[in-house]
């Protein structure tokens, strides 16, 4: 009596396939982790346009400029005087419609670890509408940890509700350290009302 | 023999788009001023004006509109009587008159009203703290004389409007615009756009 004859893969065939499965499964998982989650969408990542303080940065609908950047610790507004255990930092920049009436009403401000602060709380965002070719004057107002100072950037845009396929424009305030000595010591900064027109702000 | 299914392969194409251009629909084409009655300065538009009403019935509402003219803006209406009226640097107020006709049962809060300049930009009146000056939002109805509200019901305390008025809005531009058009709506997607003499 003969013993069956040996019908099953060899052993190296078996080791080929569980290395080749082994491969496919990395790949598959590492592909699962570059690719888009469900809920991610990046076609709508809103197109950031990049500038300084000064510059004139085109959002589409509107050209946004950043003019001027202070901080204190006190602002006031509508009759209340806000005391922040941090900095405010208060932006004042002007916005110039392009084709129709347009506002900023999305602010946001960001520092190189990755805090933002946005229009939550007692920041805020004044400004108005404006129709084509017509300067408003507005301010926003946002408080931050001193530490955050030296690599502040703000972020603006057209909707506060969504940022989507839309442009923003983003500025580096060009704050550093020693700015935060002098916003602590700044007297306290009355927010103005928006301000219509080619006139420069009223300073505080 | 397979090359005969390339063919098909643009035919798929514009079928796939047209199944997702549903899309257009949901978000984007009934929000669109997309039925436009025209006209031109000093003649009456028939005008007939779709609206939603709370329970998202449609209705109608059957007007004619005249633009009578578009001249600059020299007083505004204060708490305390008109108030002389100065654009800030880098603007102008354009006074619309339009004449309306329309019977006194039809709604016709809320509209809205904007200046097409010759560079077809759009300024669309609102509310504005120009100034010293506050210039009040766009009404299509006199005051102290509003017609019923949406759901039919009157405002207390007001007079039944004219069959036949005019009415004043203020719509701010910058100091380069040369209006070309007015617009007149409601809701989308009707539109009234009437054209200025001399354009």
């Amino acid at each position: 009596m003969t013993a069956p004859a040996r019908t099953g893969p060899g052993l190296g065939h078996v080791l080929g396939t569980a290395l080749v499965c082994l491969a496919l499964l990395a790949v598959g998982s590492w592909l699962q982790g570059w690719l888009p989650g469900g809920d991610d969408d990046p076609a709508a990542d809103p197109h950031v346009r990049r500038g300084a303080v000064g510059d004139a940065i085109d959002l589409r609908t509107s050209t946004v400029t950043v003019d001027r950047v202070q901080g204190t610790t006190r602002v006031e507004q509508y009759g209340a005087e806000l005391v922040s255990p941090g900095l405010w930092v208060v932006v004042s920049y002007t916005v110039v419609p392009t084709e129709e009436n347009a506002s900023i009403t999305f602010a946001e401000l960001e520092d190189a670890r990755g805090r933002t602060w946005g229009l939550v709380g007692r920041n805020a965002n004044s400004c108005a509408e404006s129709p084509p070719g017509l300067p408003v004057h507005c301010t926003a107002l946002l408080e931050v940890p001193a530490d955050a100072l030296p690599t502040l950037r703000l972020r603006l845009a057209r909707l506060s509700r969504d940022v989507r396929f839309d442009a923003v424009a983003e500025v580096d305030l060009g704050l550093g350290a020693e700015d935060a000595e002098a916003f602590a010591a700044a007297p306290t900064f009355a927010v103005p009302a928006p301000v219509l027109g080619d006139g420069t702000e009223e300073e505080s | 023999m397979r090359r005969r299914w390339l063919l098909v392969l643009p035919v798929a194409l514009v079928l796939a788009l047209l199944a997702t251009a549903s899309r257009l629909q949901v978000f984007w084409w009934p929000e669109q001023q997309h039925d436009v009655t025209t006209g031109r300065q000093g003649e009456p538009v028939e005008v007939s004006d779709r609206w939603e009403d709370a329970d998202g019935d449609e209705r109608r509402r059957e007007l004619s509109v005249t633009l009578l003219e578009v001249v600059s803006a020299t007083q505004v209406e204060g708490f305390s009587g008109p108030e002389t009226l100065e654009p800030v640097a880098g603007s102008a107020v354009w006074e619309v008159r339009l004449r309306l006709d329309a019977d006194p049962d039809v709604p016709l809060s809320g509209c809205r009203l904007s200046i097409v300049d010759t560079d077809d930009r759009e300024a669309t009146a609102m509310s504005a703290q120009l100034g010293e000056t506050l210039l009040p939002g766009p009404a299509c109805e006199p005051e102290d004389r509003a017609g019923p509200r949406y759901d039919g019901t009157p405002v207390e305390g007001a007079l039944p409007r004219p069959p036949s008025y005019d009415v004043s809005v203020l719509v701010v531009t910058d100091d380069e615009a040369v209006p070309d058009r007015v617009r007149l709506w409601w809701e989308a997607p009707d539109v009234t756009e009437i054209r200025l003499a001399g354009r």
